[in-house]
């Protein structure tokens, strides 16, 4: 929570994947309650309605859950429930687009392959 | 009519403000009379102030009118809540000054009471004129908005010079008396010429306002 | 709180032989955010003025909850529209202190909310022994939205109201209005000229050019089906042909258009292309500046301008 909203994205998509980050950040623990849609809708200067669609994902994805009359929690599992999808994503979201740019600079696939080999630990910091 | 109770409510306020507005200028009217004449003649100095504020009522409503379109309006007092609140509004302040008026001549004049009991239903056609004249010219100007700085500038010459003329003029001994005369005689006659001004200066008024646009 | 909508059939207003709004459909539900968003000129003031009683129209029907505005205390009860003060003007409402004009709004506003007046004549720092046309104009922007907030009034439109607000004050007001909508569900109307920092707030969007509604449509779905695409000027064509196409920007062989995709539309695959999404703000330049020439296929070419993907425009 609490970054700068990008045009790149949807906004109810950036809502959604702030709180799947703070959620691995151990910022918002599971069984918690998360901000409410009003509260989001103010942080963020955005309408509640896109706030309330940004949540909404993460109840349809099982990250978070309902309580009625109380609000919206991290459900339990939520965290290896979020790396498990996005290590499923990570093709999509970041791998593709690299071999698409490799692919345009003429980078062969074994030079790709070293490339990625020889800087893997340079690259990885502590996660 | 859903909404009339605050306008009233506004302008019994407004009036409220109009009236000690009045009566500064009645003081004013006063001082300079007195200063102006050779020996105060207290018989002619509410006529004086009439024809004064009489003026006064035509301007202040032409201003009235257009400050009014633009405030009231946008706060969502109908025109109708606006016509009838500002009438009310008039009826006030005419009441007061006659109110003011008798018991200046209870007090002070010869005549008396009495004599204020006949010239009054003169006083109210003047009023009564006044107050059409004004809702004439307000609408004119809700109509063709750029005359109302003209038609201010002239009236406003027309009030600064009768002013004057009033304080030399009343100060002669006489002249006084003629008014006084020709308003008690003639008193029903200028009651009803005054009353049908305002019927028909009312009713353009409203028909203007009726339709009018807040504009900026 | 009333949950009546705001509804407008066939529009049309003239200034005498010119005619301004060109016969305007809108439908206004409550507990929403709009916002409208049109060129100077486009007609939004007298869009405005006419949604709620204070110009009369010259033809077409505006009602609230089913009953006319017009003259209509029992409608205008739950309307307010708050109008940019004039700076340029010193008589008028503009002559009266702000505490009296704020004291005449508390008259005739049914729901008016004395503490909220107070607390944000506090917060601004409004001087209110001031005469309005003697306020800068950043602090009549401040008596502008003081009356829309504090009036209570379940369709409040606002026009302009961050005209000469600085960063800040603009952010504060953005709070305020967020604050406002959250707790009591009034529905607000916002045309502005500020739109990169205002669309994040807007449910929906209505985009007004040249007296006409152009488009309505959730704010969020709009901008999904918008996207900017740019690369070798043969690419761009192919790839978007069928498609409605806006604000062609050609450098040399490099070209660069702005699509709208209708429902089931996509761009097509197989070219190098790149793709943006476009924000409020370009897009708005794409459909209503100079440049907008586009080319929309017979296919989609029923009503004027544009279709929304899907969707009904009102």
């Amino acid at each position: 929570m609490n970054e700068y909203l990008s045009q790149e994205k949807s906004i109810y998509l950036q809502i959604a994947e702030m709180l799947e980050n703070d959620i691995l950040r151990d910022v918002l623990l599971e069984e918690e309650r998360v901000p409410s849609t009003n509260e989001l809708a103010k942080l963020y200067a955005i309408n509640p309605a896109t706030a309330a669609k940004g949540i909404n994902l993460l109840v349809d994805t099982g990250v978070l859950y309902k309580k009625r009359g109380i609000g919206m929690f991290v459900a339990s599992g939520a965290k290896e429930a979020i790396r498990m999808r996005r290590r499923n994503g990570f093709f999509d979201s970041y791998l593709s687009s690299v071999l698409e740019e490799a692919r345009r600079l003429n980078i062969s696939r074994s030079e790709l392959i070293s490339m990625i080999g020889d800087n893997y630990e340079r690259g990885t910091k502590e996660s | 009519m859903k909404g009339l109770s605050r306008s009233l409510r506004y302008f019994t306020l407004l009036a409220g403000e109009y009236i000690a507005l009045s009566l500064v200028i009645a003081t004013a009217g006063f001082l300079l009379y007195l200063l102006r004449s050779n020996g105060a003649n207290p018989e002619a100095f509410p006529i004086m102030i009439l024809f004064v504020l009489y003026l006064f009522l035509i301007i202040f409503s032409m201003g009235h009118y257009m400050i009014m379109t633009s405030l009231v309006i946008p706060f969502n007092c109908t025109r109708k809540s606006l016509f009838w609140g500002t009438q009310y509004m008039m009826l006030l302040i005419a009441g007061t000054i006659c109110i003011l008026l008798g018991t200046y001549f209870g007090l002070v004049t010869d005549v008396g009471l009495h004599g204020f009991f006949r010239l009054l239903p003169a006083i109210a056609g003047m009023f009564a004129a006044s107050i059409g004249l004004g809702a004439l010219l307000g609408g004119i100007i809700l109509k063709f908005g750029r005359a109302a700085v003209i038609v201010m500038t002239v009236f406003s010459g027309i009030l600064g010079g009768i002013f004057g003329f009033c304080c030399s003029a009343f100060s002669d001994a006489g002249i006084d008396t003629v008014f006084m005369t020709f308003f008690s005689e003639n008193a029903r006659w200028i009651l009803l010429t005054g009353l049908a001004v305002l019927l028909s200066g009312g009713s353009i008024n409203y028909i203007v306002l009726g339709k009018s646009a807040v504009t900026r | 709180m009333s949950t009546g909508k705001l509804i407008c059939n066939d529009l049309v207003k003239k200034y005498g032989k010119k005619e301004i709004l060109h016969g305007i459909d809108l439908e206004l539900e409550p507990d929403r955010i709009y916002g409208l968003i049109g060129r100077n000129g486009a007609g939004k003031t007298t869009l405005l003025s006419t949604l709620t009683a204070q110009s009369p129209v010259t033809s077409g029907t505006v009602t609230y909850n089913g009953l006319p505005v017009w003259e209509n205390q029992d409608a205008l009860d739950h309307i307010c529209f708050s109008r940019e003060l004039n700076p340029l003007i010193g008589w008028g409402a503009n002559s009266l202190k702000v505490k009296d004009y704020l004291k005449a709004a508390s008259i005739f506003f049914p729901h008016w909310d004395k503490q909220l007046a107070e607390r944000l004549v506090q917060d601004f720092e409004l001087e209110t022994k001031k005469k309005i046309c003697k306020l800068s104009k950043g602090m009549m922007s401040m008596v502008t939205i003081i009356i829309a907030l504090a009036s209570k009034a379940d369709m409040t439109f606002l026009d302009e109201p961050v005209a000469g607000l600085d960063v800040i004050a603009r952010d504060a007001f953005y709070r305020e209005l967020l604050s406002e909508y959250t707790e009591t569900g009034r529905t607000f109307l916002i045309s502005t000229h500020i739109i990169e920092e205002a669309e994040d707030l807007f449910e929906e969007t209505i985009f007004l050019n040249d007296g006409r509604i152009l488009l309505k449509e959730s704010t969020q779905a709009l901008l999904e089906r918008a996207i900017h695409i740019s690369g070798k000027a043969e690419d761009v064509d192919a790839a978007t042909t069928g498609l409605a196409v806006y604000h062609p920007e050609k450098l040399g062989r490099s070209k660069a258009v702005t699509v709208l995709l209708q429902e089931g539309q996509c761009i097509a695959d197989g070219y190098d292309l790149s793709s943006q999404p476009v924000n409020l703000q370009n897009l708005m330049v794409a459909l209503c500046g100079p440049d907008s020439q586009h080319s929309v296929p017979d296919s989609q070419q029923n009503t004027p301008d544009v279709k929304t993907g899907g969707r009904k425009g009102r």
